[in-house]
C-alpha cells in the first residue's frame, strides 16, 4: 500500500508553486509533459534535469518525498530501459545466447528512464503534491468552459473530478484495513499463484464497493441538505489572479519550448563509441 | 413566533405494502426556536427517516412537516428550509465534499449563491466559533473524527441556519470527542440560540436537552423533560433503551429510604450524589431499620455474584511483550512515535481490556500481536513462546490470535453468511470436517446459526458485527484481539456482543478488548491496561485503576458517571467499591457500604 500512499495527497508549504494559479499549473504540467518527451539530446536533458531539480528547489517540499512519487511507476521506468538495453542495437560489448549489450542500449536506456522519471517528477509536482483536489478540479473546470458552449457539462463534471480525488485518500486508507483485516483471516496476497492472488483481491475488492456505494448514497444526501442544486445559481470561486509569477513561469516554459524545438535538432550529435 | 419545526401527524411508508408498519407513524411535535430536543430510540425505531423529513430530503406520505413556517412539501421554499434546518449526519467521513477545511466550509453559501466576499467572512466566522480556525488548509484526511464532525458543523453553520439537526453524530466518535462535540452544541444553542434536534442512543446526551421524545417502530411512546423521562428506568428498558446507572441507583435509595417514588429523577451527578449521601445520613441518624436493607440485598445479590464473577486463569503466560517500540515514518515530515519501550504480559483466560485516547498507540500495539507488524528495535512479541521477529512462526501465530479490526462487518464480502465464515478457514487449509466443526461452533458461540443462508449485506449492523466475529472465530484462535467492540452498536446490540466475548473468556481463551470507552470494555475486563502517547500508563485490576481518577485524565480518557458518583460518595463511605458499572451493583455496594459503617459504628 505504501507505494501509492502518495496518490491524491497534497501537502501544503508556503512556496511559489503552491501560490500559482490552477490552470496555469495544468498547463505548465502540459507543457513539461510534452518537453520532457521531446528531450533527445543528452544536454537538453541535462537541462531539463536541472529545470525539475530548480522546480523542487522551488516547492520547499523534502527532495526524499518528491523522488516517492516515482514509486509506483518505478516498474515502466526499469522495464524501458531493460528494453532498450536489450535492443541489439549497435556493437555489442557483452554477448551470450541471443542478447547483445551495447553500450549505445545502455545510454538510450539511461536516457529513456530519465525523461520518464523527470515526466513523472513534474507532473506530480505540479497537480498532485502541491495543488490540492479541489483547486485541481476548479483548474480544470476554467480550462473547459469553452466546452459550455457545446452543452459539455464542464461543472459537474469538475465537481466529480474533485470529489473522486478527495475520496482517493480515505478508499486507499480503508483498502489497507481491509487487507489487514482479511490477513488477520489467513488471506494472502503476496504468495501463491495469479488465481489465488486474484481471489485473494475479491475480498478486498467487495467490501471495498459496497461502501463506496454506500459513502456515494450519504454524500449525495449530505450535499442535497446542503442545497446543492449543480451549477445553476452557484456562486462561482474566484480564481488567484494571474500575477507576474504565473507569467513568468509561462515565459519560461516558452522559452524552453523553443529550445527543445528549434535549437536541439542543431545540436552535434554526440558519438558515444569515441569516449 | 412560530416553532421553528412542526411536525402535524406525520406519517411516512418506505414500502407502501399496506401490510407494513409506516416507517413514522403519525408523529406530532413542535419545537419553539432556541430549544433543544432529544429523540431516543433503538435502531430500527424510525429516528434517522424522521431526521430526514426535518429538512425536506424526505416528504410527508401524511401529515405537515413545517420548518419556521414553510410546508416542506412546497417546492419553491425546499433551499430555504433546507438553509435554516442544517443538518450533520452519522459517518464524518461521509459529509464532507471538498478537498479542504476552509472550502468544505463554503460549499454551502457557494449553493445558496452568496457573494464571494461574504462567503469568505462566513467561513472565518464559523471556523472561529467551531475552533477550526487553525486547521482551514487541512485535507479531511487528516483531521480526526472528532475535527471532521466540527467541520461538518461549520459547514451548516456558514449557511446562517436557524435550526441545526444531528443524526446520531457523535456515535461515530471517541467519548473525549463526543464530549466537546456535545460543548460546542450547547454553546451554539446558549450564545448563538440555535435551536437543536438531536438524534441518539446516548443517555448522557440526552440529559442535556430541554426536551425528550421517546421514539418506537415510529411512534412516539413519551415526551417530557429528561427529568421526567428517565424517572421510568424500566419502561427505557422495555424500549431496548438504558438508564445511565446513577440515576437508577439515586432512584432506589429513595424508593428504600423514603417509600417514595420522585415523579423526576435528578440528572445531574453532583447532586445525585449529594442527594444520596443525605439521605444515607439521615437514615443513619434515624437509625433506620437494618433487616429491611438485608432483604433488599438478598434480591440484589444473587444478580451481582454472577455478573462480578470475573474469570478464571491459569498461570500459562500466553503473551509476552518486552521493550517494544514503533515509528510510522511513512509521512516524512511526520514521524510518529506511536509504541515507546512498552512490556506487557497476558495470561490465558483473562479479557485484559486495553484503554487508551485516540493516538496513544493501541491499534498499533494490537497490530504487533498477530505480526501484522513486526516488532522492530530491541522490542521483542513473543506469543505461546513463539517468537515474532522470526517471520517463518507469523502463520502459525495467525492462526492461534484472531484479530478484528473497529466495524469489522465491513470485511463481510462472502454471498452468504456460511461462505463468509468459511472464508478464514479454508485460506488456513482447514480440512473438511475441520472446517465445518470450527464453522459451526463459531456460529453458535456468536448465536448466528439462524443466519447461515441469509446474504451478510442484508443483516442488521448487530448481526453483521457478530458475523464478522464468527468468520475469526471459526480460525478457533487461542487469542482474540477486537477494536471497539461495541462502537456504533444501541444498547442492546452492545450487550449482546459483550456477552459473546464474557463466554468466550469463561471457556479459557484471552480475550484483549481495545478501545477509547472506558466503559464499553471494563466491565467484563479482569484487567486493564491505560495508555498514553505509546507508553503503558498502568495495568491493574478496574477496581484499582478507577480509584484514581487522576490517572484517567492524565490519559485523557472518560471517567465513567457511574465511577464519577461512586468516588463523590466514597469520600463519606470509604469502604465503596467503585468498579461498578450496573445500576443493581451499584445499590448492593452502597447497601454494603452503609451496613458496614453503621455496624462499625455500633461496635466502636
Amino acid at each position: 500500500m505504501a507505494s501509492i500512499s502518495l496518490l491524491g495527497k497534497t501537502f501544503v508549504a508556503d512556496s511559489l508553486l503552491h501560490k500559482l494559479n490552477s490552470s496555469v499549473k495544468l498547463v505548465a504540467a502540459i507543457i513539461l509533459m510534452v518537453l520532457s518527451l521531446m528531450s533527445q539530446h543528452p544536454l537538453i536533458l541535462l537541462l531539463m534535469s536541472l529545470v525539475t531539480l530548480a522546480l523542487i528547489k522551488l516547492s520547499k517540499l523534502p527532495f526524499s518525498l518528491v523522488m516517492r512519487s516515482i514509486k509506483p511507476v518505478i516498474f515502466i521506468i526499469i522495464f524501458a530501459f531493460v528494453v532498450h538495453v536489450l535492443s541489439g542495437q549497435g556493437e555489442a560489448i557483452v554477448s551470450f545466447w541471443i542478447i547483445n549489450i551495447s553500450l549505445e542500449g545502455i545510454v538510450t536506456g539511461a536516457l529513456t528512464a530519465l525523461r520518464i522519471t523527470l515526466l513523472v517528477i513534474n507532473t506530480s509536482l505540479f497537480l498532485t503534491l502541491t495543488t490540492p483536489p479541489t483547486e485541481l478540479a476548479h483548474g480544470v473546470e476554467s480550462l473547459l468552459s469553452p466546452l459550455r458552449h457545446l452543452h459539455f457539462p464542464v461543472h459537474e463534471f469538475a465537481m466529480m473530478m474533485s470529489i473522486a480525488l478527495r475520496f482517493v485518500p480515505t478508499l486507499l486508507e480503508e483498502a489497507g484495513k481491509l487487507m489487514k483485516a482479511q490477513s488477520s483471516r489467513g488471506a494472502s496476497y503476496d504468495t501463491g499463484n495469479i488465481f489465488k492472488k486474484l481471489r485473494g483481491m475479491v475480498s478486498i475488492l467487495v467490501p471495498l464497493f459496497v461502501s463506496s456505494f454506500r459513502r456515494a448514497e450519504d454524500l449525495a444526501t449530505a450535499m442535497e441538505a446542503r442545497c446543492y442544486q449543480g451549477e445553476v445559481g452557484r456562486t462561482r470561486r474566484k480564481s488567484k489572479p494571474l500575477t507576474w509569477r504565473e507569467y513568468s513561469l509561462l515565459g519560461f516554459l516558452a522559452v524552453l519550448l523553443v529550445v527543445v524545438i528549434v535549437i536541439q535538432p542543431r545540436l552535434p550529435q554526440v558519438n558515444w563509441f569515441s569516449l | 413566533m412560530d416553532p421553528i419545526l412542526e411536525f402535524d401527524r406525520v406519517s411516512f411508508y418506505y414500502d407502501t405494502d399496506a401490510d407494513r408498519l409506516p416507517t413514522v407513524n403519525n408523529v406530532s411535535f413542535s419545537l419553539p426556536r432556541g430549544q433543544h430536543l432529544a429523540i431516543l430510540g433503538a435502531n430500527g425505531s424510525g429516528k434517522s427517516t424522521l431526521a430526514r423529513l426535518m429538512n425536506a430530503l424526505l416528504l410527508p406520505d401524511a401529515g405537515t412537516v413545517s420548518v419556521a413556517g414553510m410546508d416542506t412539501a412546497d417546492e419553491n421554499s425546499v433551499y430555504e428550509i433546507r438553509r435554516q434546518c442544517g443538518m450533520v449526519f452519522q459517518n464524518p467521513d461521509n459529509q464532507i465534499v471538498e478537498s479542504t477545511v476552509a472550502l468544505d466550509v463554503a460549499f454551502g453559501p457557494s449553493n445558496l449563491a452568496v457573494e464571494a466576499e461574504e462567503i469568505e467572512e462566513r467561513v472565518e466566522e464559523a471556523l472561529a466559533l467551531t475552533g477550526l480556525t487553525a486547521l482551514r488548509d487541512r485535507a479531511p484526511h487528516e483531521l480526526s473524527g472528532g475535527q471532521k464532525q466540527k467541520l461538518a458543523i461549520a459547514g451548516v453553520l456558514a449557511m446562517h441556519p436557524s435550526c441545526i439537526v444531528l443524526d446520531e453524530a457523535t456515535s461515530m466518535l471517541d467519548p473525549l470527542s463526543r464530549a466537546e462535540l456535545m460543548q460546542l452544541i450547547i454553546k451554539l444553542r446558549d450564545e448563538e440560540g440555535l435551536s437543536v434536534v438531536q438524534i441518539t442512543h446516548y443517555m448522557e446526551e440526552a440529559l442535556q436537552a430541554d426536551y425528550v421524545l421517546l421514539l418506537s417502530e415510529g411512534s412516539i411512546v413519551r415526551g417530557g423533560s429528561p427529568e421526567e423521562i428517565f424517572s421510568r428506568p424500566d419502561e427505557l428498558r422495555e424500549l431496548k433503551l438504558e438508564v445511565p446507572p446513577f440515576i437508577e441507583i439515586t432512584q432506589n435509595i429513595d424508593r428504600i429510604f423514603r417509600k417514595d417514588l420522585a415523579a423526576a429523577a435528578i440528572i445531574d451527578v453532583d447532586e445525585a450524589a449529594r442527594h444520596v449521601n443525605q439521605v444515607l445520613h439521615d437514615a443513619r441518624a434515624k437509625k433506620y431499620p437494618e433487616e429491611i436493607l438485608q432483604d433488599e440485598l438478598l434480591g440484589l445479590e444473587t444478580l451481582s455474584d454472577t455478573e462480578q464473577g470475573r474469570h478464571q486463569h491459569a498461570d500459562e503466560l500466553v503473551i509476552e511483550v518486552n521493550d517494544l517500540s514503533f515509528t510510522y515514518d511513512e509521512n516524512p515530515l511526520q514521524k510518529v512515535r506511536a509504541l515507546d519501550k512498552l512490556s506487557m504480559q497476558s495470561k490465558r483466560g483473562e479479557i485484559l481490556g486495553i484503554v487508551g485516547a485516540s493516538g496513544s498507540g493501541k491499534s498499533t500495539f494490537a497490530q504487533h500481536l498477530n505480526g501484522l507488524i513486526r516488532p522492530e528495535e530491541k522490542g521483542k512479541v513473543k506469543v505461546f513462546s513463539l517468537d515474532l521477529s522470526d517471520k517463518k512462526n507469523v502463520r502459525q501465530i495467525r492462526r492461534m490470535v484472531g484479530l478484528l479490526f473497529q466495524y469489522p462487518e465491513d470485511q463481510l464480502f462472502e454471498e452468504t453468511v456460511a461462505l463468509d465464515l468459511a472464508f478464514g478457514p479454508k485460506e488456513m487449509k482447514f480440512s473438511h470436517a475441520e472446517l465445518t466443526e470450527n464453522v459451526e461452533r463459531a456460529a453458535a458461540i456468536t448465536a448466528v446459526s439462524h443466519l447461515m443462508d441469509r446474504s451478510p449485506f442484508e443483516l442488521s449492523g448487530g448481526e453483521q458485527r457478530r458475523v464478522a466475529i464468527a468468520g475469526v472465530l471459526a480460525l478457533n484462535p487461542e487469542i482474540l484481539i477486537m477494536d471497539e467492540p461495541s462502537a456504533g452498536l444501541d444498547p442492546q446490540g452492545r450487550e449482546a456482543i459483550l456477552k459473546d466475548l464474557d463466554e468466550l473468556a469463561e471457556a479459557g481463551k484471552t480475550v484483549i478488548l481495545i478501545s477509547h470507552d472506558m466503559e464499553s470494555v471494563a466491565r467484563i475486563a479482569d484487567r486493564l491496561m491505560i495508555m498514553s502517547e505509546g507508553r503503558m500508563l498502568a495495568i491493574d485490576t478496574p477496581e484499582k485503576i478507577f480509584s484514581t481518577e487522576k490517572l484517567l485524565v492524565d490519559a485523557d480518557l472518560n471517567v465513567p458517571t457511574t465511577v464519577k458518583y461512586l468516588n463523590l460518595l466514597r469520600k463519606n463511605w470509604p469502604q465503596l467499591k467503585t468498579n461498578i458499572f450496573t445500576a443493581d451493583q451499584g445499590l448492593a455496594a452502597i447497601l454494603i457500604s452503609y451496613l458496614q459503617a453503621t455496624g462499625e459504628e455500633a461496635n466502636g
